[in-house]
């Protein structure tokens, strides 16, 4: 039993290193820790020790001589052995830093299976299981749900669970078309405008202004405040476009461009709404307590009134917002109007 | 256009000395740079250019260079901090996240850092435990800090300008397994805008989403795939902070399956905040589970064949995508 002596790399940018001299020769004993050559980078100077007792033997490099990082130039016997005439150098296993991630990629064994058996397999059940859920991707729920095809019929017809989208042709073949066709599809060409409502216990609006005003000494309007926060939960559906919110209150009407990007409540108004990509109607003061007129040339928000309590619409064309995004809007605009703080958040 | 092919490590001095032309108040800072033009000889030749006023070699004091680098910031300098490795982070953490990372906002907007942290990430150079991490999440998970992870020479170049020239600060990480790798790069100036995803490969089964080193993984895993007749899409997000939910959330919608791999230990990790973003936002057009694979939660080994085990590979990036195709991980309670 022996073990190898190598060039050891000492910098990481190291391709070889120059044995300066050998403090052990071949045939010398040696202890683990005791110094056997001296090594040059290009950075320093290092003392390179035994890593185990024993003889060295099989010394195959010379002081004076750049030898390759890694490369075999001696070797550590045990016991004490006669010094062995010089061996041709073992070619080294290269380090690896010379390989390419490429190659580090293909190479590697990967235990690393995915863990199927982690998960717990999916029992091919025949029917709805007993209470009567279906499993099925959501992708798949969805399109079913679109296309008015009921999951539970491939459940009934026993294939097993769980259902993909790859299914539902199959599920398609055993449902017969629908007298009138999927409801969902016929729906499609002229789809009705979006009306979302949400309703707050209280606004914080007056108790903002107010402490705005106090802060401040700044007139504080609420419409300017609120086409902020109208602005601020419209933009991630804008990016980063002009925002202009056309705000109606008590008759007036006025825009706000980019309201979400000056402190709350201190957008400039300006006089003519020109295209706005909002509209934002207060109607707190007035007797409106609820609308429904369908989709404007912009999404739309309205504000209004119930006793103590504060209901807001948002009415757009299906092609102005997305479900998701609309859904954002509306409840971005409620959370800030609830809690204005929100907003500096 | 004409191109040339050059090395990662090239792409990075040329950025650095293409910025440091235009713009006298760029300096870069840190550990081996002049002379030595760092271990990784990513800055080879910038001290020959600039002299040692603008390429400034410090002592091994990494939260003392980086707290001076965020002074300067401050004061109208735009530095470029070099951490010889990654796993340096934690000792530049305080000085980066408390006080760069803050400045802006506590400052009401009265003053701006923008330095830039230049570093790297990535296990299998045989560099054990502490000099092997992937550590770009735990700085993304701090608001005011940005963070690019370029995916090739082409990549390195485009990101470092743009982070030079933004005004808060940025984290860039190479892979330091990358520093060698070439590719094809215009002969004009050129940056790539953070939060922009580059869509690698066209393709209309699954999407893999990968960072850094991680895109050749994602490519490899793709065109083994593609032999099989599975059609992946490949996108590099570029910077995870911004991250272009857009581009991702779009293909999704669109393939309605997704493997996330990033370099990064897998717990807590960037492959997470990705999957669950697109749970969040695309749940209906998922077909099975999201997947994550990032690197195993274990310090590196130094041990060659045990520390390849612990990276993801294309094999078992593409396991999982055919698996997801058969549907058969699929949880059912």
């Amino acid at each position: 039993m022996s073990r190898d002596v190598i060039m050891p790399a000492l910098g990481m940018a190291q391709k070889t290193g120059l044995i300066v001299r050998w403090l052990k020769q071949a045939g010398d004993p040696v202890k683990a820790g005791d110094v056997l050559m001296e090594v040059e980078t290009d950075k320093a100077m290092m003392e390179v020790e035994a890593d185990a007792d024993g003889t060295l033997t099989d010394v195959s490099a010379a002081a004076g001589e750049e030898v390759p990082v890694g490369e075999v130039i001696a070797r550590i016997a045990d016991g004490s052995v006669a010094a062995a005439a010089p061996a041709p150098r073992a070619p080294a296993t290269p380090p690896a830093v010379k390989s390419p991630p490429a190659e580090r990629t293909q190479t590697s064994t990967p235990v690393r299976t995915p863990a199927v058996a982690a998960a717990p397999a999916p029992s091919p059940s025949p029917s709805p299981s007993k209470n009567g859920r279906i499993f099925a991707s959501p992708r798949a729920r969805r399109l079913a749900a679109e296309q008015g095809l009921d999951l539970a019929k491939l459940a009934e017809a026993g294939r097993p669970q769980p259902y993909l989208v790859q299914h539902l042709a199959e599920l398609r073949a055993l449902a017969p078309e629908p007298a009138g066709g999927a409801t969902f599809a016929a729906a499609a060409p002229s789809a009705p405008p979006l009306r979302l409502t949400a309703t707050l216990a209280k606004d914080g609006l007056a108790e903002f202004c107010a402490w705005r005003r106090a802060e401040t000494g700044a007139p504080t309007e609420e419409i300017a405040v609120m086409a902020g926060m109208a602005a601020a939960a419209f933009r991630p559906s804008a990016s980063n476009a002009e925002l202009v919110v056309a705000a109606y209150a008590f008759g007036a009407a006025r825009s706000f461009v980019n309201a979400d990007r000056s402190g709350l409540g201190s957008a400039k108004a300006v006089d003519t709404p020109a295209n706005p990509t909002l509209v934002l109607r207060d109607l707190r003061g007035a007797a409106v307590t609820d609308l429904s007129l369908g989709a404007e040339a912009a999404p739309t928000l309205s504000v209004m009134r119930r006793g103590v309590e504060t209901f807001i619409t948002l009415e757009c064309a299906p092609a102005q917002l997305r479900p998701e995004a609309a859904i954002e809007l509306i409840s971005e605009f409620a959370g800030r109007l609830a809690e204005p703080l929100r907003h500096l958040l | 256009m004409a191109m040339r092919e050059i090395t990662l490590a090239k792409a990075v001095s040329e950025a650095i000395a293409e910025e440091m032309r235009r713009d006298p108040t760029v300096f870069v800072m840190g550990e081996d740079v002049a002379e030595a033009g760092h271990p990784f000889k990513t800055l080879a030749g910038l001290v020959q250019e600039f002299g040692v006023e603008r390429i400034v070699d410090t002592p091994i004091s990494e939260p003392g260079f980086m707290g001076i680098a965020v002074g300067a910031a401050m004061t109208g300098s735009r530095p470029i901090v070099d951490l010889m490795f990654g796993d340096f982070l934690f000792l530049a953490m305080d000085q980066l996240c408390n006080q760069a990372a803050k400045t802006h906002y506590m400052s009401g907007g009265k003053l701006k850092a923008p330095l830039v942290l230049h570093t790297n990430l990535g296990a299998t150079r045989r560099s054990a435990a502490q000099h092997s991490q992937s550590l770009h999440a735990l700085v993304a998970h701090i608001p005011g800090v940005k963070v690019a992870l370029p995916s090739s020479a082409y990549e390195a170049k485009g990101l470092l300008k743009t982070a030079i020239r933004d005004d808060n600060p940025v984290v860039i990480f190479h892979d330091k397994l990358m520093y060698q790798d070439k590719s094809q790069i215009p002969e004009e100036e050129y940056l790539i805008p953070f939060g922009v995803a580059n869509v690698v490969r066209q393709g209309s089964d699954i999407t893999i989403v990968a960072t850094s080193s991680m895109v050749q993984v994602a490519r490899q895993a793709a065109e083994t795939l593609n032999r099989e007749g599975i059609s992946a899409e490949v996108i590099d997000p570029r910077t995870i902070v911004p991250l272009d939910e857009e581009t991702i959330l779009a293909s999704v919608r669109k393939t309605g399956r997704a493997i996330i791999v990033d370099e990064g230990h897998q717990s807590f990790g960037v492959t997470a905040e990705i999957a669950s973003r697109i749970n969040e936002k695309a749940f209906y057009y998922l077909d099975a589970p999201v997947r994550r694979v990032g690197a195993m939660d274990v310090p590196v080994p130094f041990s060659p064949p045990l520390e390849d085990l612990t990276v993801p590979t294309p094999k078992v990036v593409a396991e999982f995508a055919r698996l997801m195709m058969k549907g058969e991980p699929f949880h059912v309670a």
